[in-house]
């Protein structure tokens, strides 16, 4: 650990409990290790949430990076730590929880380990376990999240919250309102001085992490962004355009360089997918609703649907399956063969559908799955979830006791505890990306962002070069 | 930590057991009849609460040795260490446990956090060892031996030597771990004891190996051309080697009571925070003056936050308070465990006054000393009747007998009747104040032996005498007063008109002094216990010999017959009568 990192991490040690805003790409995750290593090296103990598997997984391996031992520091989300509370205690958060994360239920979750959280034999449990703790990415808590926290930190009181409020895109339908900053976290936890350097572009970029530390203050304030006055090296403006886009996606980087291409909706994410032929891989979001589909559909449909529902499946994950147009879907929905129909380039696809037409045990299903993954001429540019679902319904086959989606949902959990693998070349959203690093970002459709937030998370996720592909120069949102 | 609860179900000889533990029982002392199955609740508690990660089960671990059957065995514990009530340990397996011992799955308000700790032991005898919730869905969490660890509970059984060296579970060893590099530091000594024992060894050894290692080649067991005497420090002997030493003699080669005391020394040491520790048999190889010391020590150490004992020792019992004592009873497998409860009148007083009738299965309380020895003396020569028949002797069923003290016979019987023990009054009959509380512990299932109304022993025994056994009763009464002048002083004290009193042989009164049997009779038995003739449990002993002397006689009068329904009784395999008489509800009144 570098001397200055560790001197601020001292001081912030020192000054508990506290709030701190930081900009993006300022060392908020090394600095999060670093208070938990300080904490480490005099057998203090820290917990640290935040809101996201990724945001987990980059804090891991920073604590790995520093040596600290997994006995002084718990790391989780702040839901996947609310449902552990809930989980472990019914009695006490006043409603029974399933064995089975449904993070669709997540707020009542909160809810209920908020009172889990309140209770005295719980707020001991935290106080005896925990000397520090952390919250990381504080700007996305709403305000039941707020609450739960705050019975934490009532029991762990060095307490060090960590934020940036110009990243705060977790905004989902339905939820209660999130934080305020000023209101919520100022007025709970002193606001701690700190200046700041561009961390993450040192060595990549430097200039470029200059830029966007200036840019950050007008885009607090609502302004504009003018592009075409910018000359800044790494970063490009161009005028939307589907065939640019592709072209700045499979332009050669140097080798072992990342590159994400943000777009804005789950759908535009699979058109760019389809379109890059498999080069890029879509990530799914956690919950997998794309997935969820396939599998209940299997479970709930007859075997004799299995190749009908498996090939319209394949076709959003894979290119190259123009053959499988809607005359051999027809035919494979009213059970009947498709080997003898001409479709040159895929008759190995044809041959795996046929040989399931008549109803297939879960096994054969999952093996034909295999076999479409290894057939030639095809590109899976929906790996995540091709690959994800094959193993839950092969899971499910070796067992009597779970369905597919059942199984499926035991392997998006446990992705919550291993963390999930990023592709070097990935297909996403802002709201996946959140936290990570990259070394090149295309952002595909700017003007369309939601507000300045996700613009300014879209820019500074990448460390070289940003390129930002809108209709007009002047970023409007 | 507080073991709080504790509930057995098919381990070794108990079906079932549940035991509620209040909680401001620090120290334990489990008694009751030999093979009530004390030691099998010490192993429960150990097998489930200490660190080992294997055990070695057998058929007969199995209550009914029926392995279909799996174990259970299941721990409340409360006053939880801070480190267990951590989310690094069990801090999201909390249960609650309240004052009165109900559980709630969380520890809610009202109830104080605990873990149910459970030990299954399946058919295929393997153990699993998993955090239980009350009103919770299985499965359970397991939990390692790294956290049972944690627990710091210790056993001193009779295979202390174990603690004595430094071998992976020992406390030695534990202390040893607190050391830094402690194990390479062992691991050094072992090597430099390799090298120092193969630079002392006699070259007469040598050869002598070699040799061994010719004539293994002979035979044809491969070629052994370097075969030498060493250390062994594979495998197990790696640990073992290493033992304390007191001087030049291993600790190992001292007194059971010694090395047992050296062993809870080092536990005591070894526990980083508070104990729970189990004694088996805490008396085994201590003399009074050393048991009474340990106790003490036990019940005072700070070290200690709760200790368990078994004992048979009436003077263990003696030092300890009566709410101290757990009475365990076991009837068909199934097993209860009673505390001495506060509420109970005379528990102290009986523990002071008869502290064996707590290790008894079958109590007889009698009213005084005469009694007790009168018993004593018969039972002798029962259990030498029932030794010819090959039937069981009173010590083989569990007879204790108790002082009663007096009137206090009835309450104290009652008191243990209420602990679960078989209990019985022999008491007198002249007593009317004691009647109601006689009728009391008869409705406690206290069996009542008495004489006939207005009878104590000596009058009951006396009435039937004829005068050459008065004339030989009165010279038992010169062996227990001294000599013939002071017995004749008593008779003359008794004697109202005055007559003459001329010498020993009733039957000269009858010719000689005006005496009629019957008020011979009267007036011997009114010396004879106000006098106190025979209250003293030697002369009571005296006087069974007397008795048996003309037991047949007897054995047709009143006298007899209650003795002999006593006998019946005290012999009898099967525990309770289920008809009781009652001479004080029945006939007499």
């Amino acid at each position: 650990m570098e001397r200055e990192l560790r001197a601020t991490a001292q001081c912030i040690c020192n000054s508990l409990p506290l709030s701190l805003e930081m900009p993006a790409g300022t060392g908020k995750t090394h600095l999060v290790a670093a208070i938990a290593t300080i904490a480490a090296e005099t057998s203090k103990r820290t917990l640290i949430l935040t809101h996201t598997h990724s945001g987990v997984d980059a804090i891991r391996r920073r604590l790995n990076r520093f040596g600290v031992s997994s006995r002084a520091v718990h790391v989780d989300t702040i839901t996947g730590w609310a449902f552990d509370l809930a989980r472990s205690y019914p009695l006490l958060a006043g409603t029974p929880i399933p064995a089975v994360p449904d993070w669709s239920r997540s707020a009542e979750y909160i809810a209920g380990a908020t009172r889990v959280a309140g209770s005295s034999a719980i707020r001991d449990m935290h106080s005896v376990s925990f000397d520090y703790f952390i919250v990381d990415e504080y700007q996305d808590c709403n305000q039941n999240q707020h609450r739960f926290l705050l019975e934490i930190a009532r029991a762990i009181p060095l307490t060090c919250v960590l934020g940036d409020r110009l990243q705060g895109i977790f905004r989902f339908r339905n939820e209660a309102p999130l934080v305020d900053w000023d209101v919520d976290v100022s007025s709970r936890f002193p606001p701690h001085a700190q200046t700041f350097e561009a961390q993450r572009w040192k060595g990549h970029n430097e200039v470029l992490g200059e830029w966007l530390l200036s840019i950050r203050p007008g885009l607090l304030l609502g302004l504009p962004l003018d592009l075409s006055a910018i000359s800044i090296a790494g970063l490009t403006w161009k005028t939307i355009d589907s065939a640019s886009i592709v072209g700045e996606a499979l332009r050669s980087r140097p080798p072992g360089e990342s590159v994400l291409l943000l777009g804005k909706w789950a759908a535009d994410l699979d058109d760019l997918g389809r379109n890059l032929r498999g080069v890029y891989e879509v990530m799914e979001e956690l919950q997998g609703k794309f997935m969820i589909e396939f599998l209940s559909l299997i479970d709930n449909s007859p075997a004799t649907d299995h190749a009908f529902l498996l090939a319209q499946f394949a076709k959003k994950c894979f290119t190259g399956l123009a053959g499988i147009d809607a005359a051999v879907l027809r035919k494979l929905e009213s059970g009947v063969t498709i080997s003898h129909l001409s479709r040159p380039g895929i008759e190995v696809v044809q041959q795996v559908l046929d040989s399931i037409l008549t109803g297939s045990s879960l096994d054969a299903l999952a093996n034909a799955m295999g076999r479409i993954s290894r057939a030639p001429n095809l590109k899976l540019f929906k790996r995540e979830a091709w690959n994800d679902s094959r193993t839950a319904i092969e899971n499910a086959s070796g067992s009597e006791d779970i369905s597919a989606l059942e199984a499926f949902g035991r392997i998006r959990d446990s992705i919550r505890h291993r963390g999930r693998r990023i592709a070097r070349r990935s297909v996403s959203r802002t709201l996946l990306v959140k936290g990570l690093e990259f070394d090149h970002v295309i952002i595909a459709d700017a003007d369309r962002l939601k507000d300045y937030a996700n613009l300014y998370v879209a820019l500074t996720r990448s460390r070289k070069t940003v390129t930002v592909f809108s209709r007009r120069s002047i970023i409007s949102l | 930590m507080r073991i709080r609860h504790l509930h057995i179900e098919n381990f070794r000889g108990i079906k079932s057991l549940d035991w509620l533990i209040p909680p401001d029982k620090k120290f334990v002392c489990l008694i009751g009849p030999g093979d009530s199955g004390k030691s099998s609740i010490l192993d429960a508690l150990y097998w489930t609460l200490g660190e080992r990660w294997s055990l070695s089960i057998t058929d007969t671990d199995y209550f009914g040795g029926d392995f279909e059957n799996s174990i259970t065995i299941r721990v409340v514990l409360s006053d939880l260490p801070t480190e267990i009530r951590s989310h690094w340990q069990l801090g999201l397996n909390l249960s609650g446990i309240n004052q009165t011992g109900e559980m709630a799955h969380d520890p809610i308000d009202g109830f104080e956090p605990c873990v149910v700790v459970q030990l299954t032991i399946d058919k295929e005898m393997e153990p699993t060892w998993s955090l239980y919730r009350p009103d919770g869905t299985e499965p359970w969490e397991t939990i390692s031996s790294g956290t049972r660890r944690l627990f710091s509970i210790f056993k001193i059984d009779d295979r202390v030597d174990n603690h004595l060296r430094w071998t992976r579970t020992s406390a030695l060893t534990k202390l040893s771990d607190s050391n830094r590099n402690m194990s390479e530091t062992l691991a050094n000594a072992l090597r430099a004891a390799q090298d120092a024992v193969s630079e002392v060894i006699p070259s007469s050894m040598n050869t002598l190996a070699a040799d061994i290692g010719t004539q293994l080649g002979k035979i044809g067991s491969g070629t052994f051309p370097n075969l030498k005497p060493g250390l062994d420090i594979s495998g197990s002997a790696s640990s073992g080697i290493l033992a304390l030493f007191d001087g030049d003699i291993p600790l190992t080669n001292f007194g059971l009571g010694t090395r047992r005391l050296a062993a809870i020394a080092t536990q005591e040491m070894a526990a980083a925070g508070k104990s729970v520790i189990l004694v088996d048999e805490i008396e085994y190889g201590l003399e009074p003056h050393r048991l009474v010391h340990l106790l003490k020590h036990l019940r005072s150490e700070a070290r200690h936050e709760q200790v368990f004992v078994t004992t048979h020792s009436a003077i263990a019992i003696e030092q300890l308070d009566s709410a101290d004592l757990a009475v365990i009873a076991l009837v068909d497998g199934a097993m209860s465990a009673q505390f001495v409860p506060h509420d109970l009148d005379f528990a102290q007083a009986t523990l002071r006054g008869s502290p064996s009738a707590f290790l008894a299965k079958k109590i007889i309380v009698t009213e005084g000393k005469t009694e007790i020895g009168l018993l004593i003396g018969l039972i002798e020569s029962w259990d030498a009747l029932a030794s010819e028949n090959g039937t069981a002797t009173s010590s083989a069923l569990g007879v204790a007998i108790a002082d009663g003290k007096g009137s206090n016979a009835p309450s104290r019987a009652i008191v243990l009747s209420k602990l679960g023990y078989d209990v019985s009054l022999f008491v007198d009959n002249d007593n009317r104040t004691m009647d109601s509380e006689i009728t009391e512990a008869n409705s406690h299932s206290v069996m009542v032996f008495r004489w006939d109304e207005g009878k104590c022993t000596e009058s009951q025994l006396i009435e039937t005498l004829d005068a050459q056994n008065l004339t030989d009763l009165l010279r038992l009464a010169c062996n227990t007063r001294g000599d013939f002048a002071t017995v004749k002083s008593d008779l003359l004290n008794f004697s109202l008109e005055g007559p003459r009193i001329p010498d020993l042989q009733v039957g000269n009164w009858l010719i000689d002094a005006n005496f009629t049997i019957h008020s011979a009779r009267t007036l011997i038995s009114n010396a004879a216990r106000k006098s106190k003739w025979f209250k003293d449990i030697g002369y009571g002993i005296l006087l069974s010999q007397f008795v048996l002397e003309r037991y047949e006689q007897l054995s047709v009068e009143p006298f007899g017959v209650e003795l002999n329904r006593l006998r019946e009784y005290l012999y009898a395999t099967d525990t309770r009568p289920p008809v009781q008489r009652n001479n004080v509800s029945g006939e007499n009144f």
